[in-house]
C-alpha cells in the first residue's frame, strides 16, 4: 500500500528533477500534503453527510467550502501533471488554502470573533516549506494583506453574518486550534530538520572524499608521497620514543615501461592497481605502502629487527610482484621489482635523506639485476655505500 | 593566473555587503569556538538573532504601551512583560559568551520565552480564554531552531500537553481563570496575535530556509572542487590524464567535424630531469616541473590542452591547425622555451624535452590508437633528445621492427 503511494506520488513528481535534491524532497513533501488534504476533504464530506445533528445552513456551507478546496486541488493536480511545474501547482494549493482558512474566518464570526484565526500562520509555513523563501516570502505577505484587509472590511463595509458555531463548538474550537497550530508548525519544522540533516550528511560526506582524495592516489588508492611523508614523520617520533628502528624502501617496476609501450597506457594502469592490491595484502598492520608516481612505490616497516626478518618481507613483495597479471581478459603480463633500503637512524636522520638514500640503493640493485648477475633483487644503503 | 589553472576554483559569491556587516556584529557575540562548527554557528547566529528581535521588540513596545493607555495595574503588567524580554536578550547572549554551548544558551532563551508566554496567557483568560494562548505555539519551533531537534521535541512535548490535558482540566476541574484585560485590550489583542504569530513563524521558515540555501551552497563548492581535484594534478594544477581523455575525444570530434583542420596529441618528456631530481632533491625537481607547466601554459593558447602524466611527462593538445606545416612552429616554441634556464635556489639548471606527436586525421581518429602512436613517436624521438618526431614519419618503421622483433 504505502508502495502503491510512493510510486504514484513519484511518477506525478516532474522527471527534471532529480531525487535527492532538495526540489525533488519539496516536490514530494508538496504531494503528500495534498494527498493528506485530499483525505481530509472526504472525510469531511462523509462527516457532513452522516452528522444529523448538523444545522442545515452550515452544512450547505460546509459543503461549499469542501467542494470548492477539491476542485482546486484537482487543478492544481492537472496543472502539475500537464505543465510540470510544481511552484505553480504549490501557488494554487496556497491560494485555496489560504482563501479557505479566510473564508472560514469570515462565517466563524469574523476577525474578532472567530477561534479559526490563528490558521493563517499556517498558510505561511507551508509556502516556505513547499516553495522555499521566495514563495514563503510572498504568501507571508499575501496572508498579512488579506487578515487586514478582512479586519478593515467587517469594521466599513462588510461586517460578517452571525457565526456559525454555536456556544458549545466554539469553545470546542477555541481549544483544538491551538493543538492543531502547534502539530502544524512542528510538522514543518521537521520536514525542515530532515532537509538540513541530509545537507550536512551530504557535506561531511564530501569532505570526507576529499580528504581521502587529496591523500591518496587515485588510480591505486594508496597513499600519496605527501601523505607517505606524514605517516613516515608520525612514525620516526614513535621510533625516537620507543627507541626502535625503521625500514625505508623504495621500489621500482623493472618491465613496466614495455608493457607500457606495448600494450597501452591502459594496461599499464592495470598492472599498476594489481600490484598494488597485492602489496597490499602481502604487508601487515603497521606497515604502509605508498605510490610516489609513476611505478614507483615505497613502503614503511616499523620495528626493524633484523636484516633477515625484513629479507622475508622483502622476498614476498618481490614474489607477489612478479606473479602473471592478466591485462584485458587474455593478454599475460609479467613485471619484476628492483628495491632500495635505508635505515632509520642508521643510513639518514630525516626523511628527504632517507628517501634519496633509498632511491640509490634501489639504482644499485636495479644495475647489479640488469647486468645479469645472480643476485637478490634489493640493495641495502650502508652495504652499497661501502662497497 | 592561466584560467585553465583557476576554472575549478570557482569564487564564492560574495553576499551583499548590508547582510555582512551583520553577520560580522553577529559574530561579535559568539565565541570562537563555536564558529568553528558549521552548524554550531548557524544556531549561534540564530540565537543572536533572536536576542536582537527580542531588543527591538522592547523599544517598539514601549510607545505602544503609552498609546493603549491603560490602568496603572495593567502598565505594571506590560513593563514586567518587556523587562523580561529585554532579560532573555541579556541571559541568552550571556549564556551563548560563558558556556559556549548552543543548547543551554537556546534552552535559557526558550524557559524564560516560555515563563513569559505562560504567566501571561495565565493572567489574561487562562489556556481557554486568553489571547496569547496561540503564542505557545512558537515556543517548541523557536527551541528546535535555537538548540536543535531534541530540545525542539522536548518543548513541542511540554507545548502539547498543556495544550491538551491542561486545556480540559482548566475546562473541567480548575477555578474560573483571572482575566486582568479590559475587554476592548483584549479584542486588540486578539486581533493582533495571529498577526505576530504569523511573522514569527515566517522568521523562523526564514531562518531555515537560510541554514538550507547555506548549506546547499556549500555543498556545490565542495563538490565542485572535489570534481576539479579529481581532474587536476596537485603539483603544477594542469590537468591529469584521465582529464587528458576526455579532452582528446572532444579534440577528436572537433577535427572530424571542421573538414581540414588537425588535432594534434604530443607527448612530452623532459631531458635531463632526473638528475636535477637526484642530485638537488625532489623540490628542486618538483620546482622544475612547475616552471615547465607554466611555460607550457603561456606558450599555448587557451583553447589548447595541457596536462601532466606524473613523473616528467606532459601532454599538450593542438586543435585547429590547418596543415602540420602549422604546428612546426608551436613545436619549435615549445622545445626553446622549456629549454631555457631554470633558476633554482640560486642555481640554473636546465632541461630539455623531446615531443612525440599523433595527428587526426592522418595518423587515426582512436584516442588509444593516438595515444600509443604519440607515445610510440616520443620514443624516437627521445633517441635524438631536445627534439620532434611525427608519427607519419616514423610508422614505416616502427611496423618493420615489429615484423621483425
Amino acid at each position: 500500500m504505502l508502495e502503491r503511494i510512493t510510486t504514484t506520488i513519484g511518477r506525478l513528481i516532474p522527471d527534471d528533477l532529480t531525487p535527492g535534491s532538495n526540489e525533488y524532497t519539496r516536490g514530494v513533501i508538496f504531494l503528500t500534503v495534498m494527498l493528506i488534504n485530499l483525505l481530509f476533504c472526504l472525510f469531511a464530506y462523509s462527516w457532513i453527510i452522516f452528522a444529523t445533528d448538523l444545522d442545515p445552513h452550515a452544512r450547505s456551507v460546509a459543503f461549499r467550502v469542501i467542494t470548492v478546496i477539491l476542485v482546486v486541488y484537482c487543478v492544481a493536480l492537472l496543472v502539475l501533471k500537464k505543465r510540470q511545474s510544481i511552484p505553480l501547482a504549490v501557488n494554487i494549493m496556497m491560494a485555496a488554502i489560504l482563501g479557505s482558512v479566510l473564508y472560514s474566518v469570515w462565517v466563524s464570526g469574523g476577525i474578532n470573533g472567530s477561534p479559526i484565526s490563528a490558521l493563517v500562520l499556517i498558510s505561511s509555513l507551508l509556502a516556505f516549506v513547499l516553495g522555499g523563501m521566495k514563495t514563503g516570502l510572498a504568501w507571508t505577505a499575501l496572508a498579512m494583506a488579506g487578515y487586514w484587509l478582512q479586519f478593515f472590511l467587517e469594521h466599513t463595509l462588510l461586517p460578517p453574518p452571525p457565526s456559525l458555531l454555536d456556544g458549545q463548538s466554539l469553545r470546542q474550537f477555541q481549544d483544538a486550534i491551538p493543538l492543531a497550530a502547534t502539530l502544524m508548525s512542528v510538522a514543518a519544522i521537521m520536514v525542515y530538520e530532515h532537509l538540513n540533516k541530509r545537507l550536512r550528511t551530504a557535506l561531511f560526506d564530501e569532505r570526507h572524499l576529499y580528504a581521502f582524495q587529496a591523500a591518496h592516489d587515485t588510480l591505486t588508492g594508496l597513499p600519496n608521497r605527501e601523505s607517505f611523508h606524514q605517516s613516515v614523520q608520525l612514525n620516526i617520533e614513535a621510533a625516537d620514543i620507543s627507541n626502535k628502528k625503521l625500514a625505508l624502501v623504495y621500489m621500482d617496476l623493472d618491465g613496466f615501461k614495455p608493457v607500457n609501450d606495448v600494450h597501452g597506457h591502459h594496461a599499464g594502469d592495470v598492472v599498476l592497481q594489481a600490484v598494488s592490491r597485492r602489496l597490499q595484502s602481502v604487508l601487515r598492520g603497521a606497515d604502509t605502502v605508498a605510490r610516489l608516481g609513476g611505478d614507483e612505490f615505497a613502503f614503511l616497516f616499523c620495528g626493524y629487527e633484523s636484516r633477515e626478518h625484513l629479507e622475508r618481507s622483502l622476498r614476498k613483495i618481490i614474489e607477489s610482484v612478479e606473479e602473471d597479471i592478466t591485462v584485458g581478459g587474455k593478454t599475460v603480463v609479467n613485471v619484476s621489482a628492483s628495491l632500495g633500503v635505508a635505515i632509520y637512524p642508521d643510513d639518514a636522520m630525516t626523511f628527504d635523506k632517507l628517501c634519496r638514500h633509498a632511491d640509490m640503493a634501489m639504482y644499485s640493485a636495479k644495475k647489479i639485476h640488469k647486468s645479469g648477475q645472480q643476485a637478490p633483487a634489493w640493495q641495502f644503503f650502508h652495504e652499497q655505500a661501502q662497497g | 593566473m592561466d584560467s585553465r589553472l583557476t576554472a575549478g576554483n570557482n569564487p564564492v559569491s560574495v553576499p551583499s555587503t548590508a547582510l555582512e556587516n551583520l553577520r560580522q556584529f553577529a559574530e561579535h557575540f559568539i565565541p570562537a569556538s563555536l564558529l568553528a562548527n558549521e552548524m554550531e554557528r548557524f544556531r549561534a547566529m540564530t540565537i543572536v538573532g533572536y536576542a536582537m528581535l527580542n531588543l527591538l521588540m522592547v523599544f517598539v513596545c514601549i510607545p505602544v504601551l503609552m498609546l493603549l493607555r491603560m490602568d496603572w495595574q495593567n502598565n505594571l503588567i506590560g513593563i514586567t512583560a518587556l523587562a523580561m524580554l529585554g532579560f532573555c536578550a541579556h541571559a541568552s547572549l550571556k549564556t551563548l559568551r560563558r558556556t559556549a554551548s548552543t543548547i543551554i544558551a537556546g534552552n535559557v532563551t526558550i524557559v524564560i520565552m516560555f515563563t513569559l508566554v505562560f504567566l501571561a496567557s495565565y493572567i489574561t483568560g487562562g489556556l481557554t480564554g486568553s489571547p496569547f494562548n496561540i503564542f505557545l505555539t512558537f515556543i517548541p519551533i523557536t527551541a528546535c531552531l535555537l538548540a536543535g531537534f531534541h530540545t525542539g521535541m522536548f518543548w513541542s512535548c511540554l507545548v502539547l500537553f498543556l495544550q491538551s490535558f491542561g486545556v480540559y482540566a482548566e475546562r473541567n476541574a480548575l477555578n474560573a481563570p483571572i482575566q486582568v484585560l479590559g475587554s476592548n485590550v483584549e479584542q486588540a489583542f486578539t486581533t493582533l496575535a495571529p498577526v505576530i504569530m504569523l511573522m514569527i513563524s515566517a522568521l523562523v521558515a526564514l531562518a531555515f530556509e537560510w541554514i538550507n540555501q547555506e548549506l546547499t551552497s556549500r555543498l556545490d563548492k565542495e563538490r565542485r572542487r572535489l570534481s576539479y581535484k579529481a581532474a587536476h594534478d596537485p603539483l603544477t594544477g594542469l590537468a591529469n590524464r584521465q582529464e587528458l581523455q576526455s579532452c582528446l575525444a572532444i579534440a577528436i570530434n572537433t577535427a572530424r567535424l571542421n573538414k581540414g583542420k588537425l588535432s594534434a596529441l604530443c607527448y612530452l618528456d623532459l631531458d635531463g630531469f632526473k638528475p636535477i631530481n637526484d642530485t638537488l632533491g625532489h623540490k628542486a625537481g618538483d620546482e622544475v616541473l612547475k616552471v615547465v607547466a607554466r611555460r607550457l601554459l603561456s606558450i599555448t593558447r587557451s583553447s589548447d590542452f595541457v596536462a601532466r602524466f606524473g613523473g616528467d611527462e606532459f601532454a599538450v593538445v593542438l586543435t585547429g591547425a590547418a596543415s602540420r606545416e602549422d604546428l612546426l612552429p608551436v613545436l619549435d616554441k615549445i622545445i626553446n622555451t622549456i629549454s631555457e634556464p631554470v633558476i633554482i635556489d640560486g642555481r640554473e639548471v636546465q632541461v630539455r624535452t623531446s615531443i612525440g606527436v599523433s595527428l587526426c586525421p592522418g595518423d587515426s581518429e582512436d584516442e588509444h590508437q593516438m595515444a600509443r602512436q604519440a607515445d610510440l613517436a616520443l620514443y624516437e624521438a627521445k633517441k635524438t633528445k631536445n627534439t620532434y618526431r611525427f608519427y607519419g614519419d616514423i610508422s614505416q618503421r616502427i611496423e618493420y621492427l615489429h615484423q621483425h622483433t
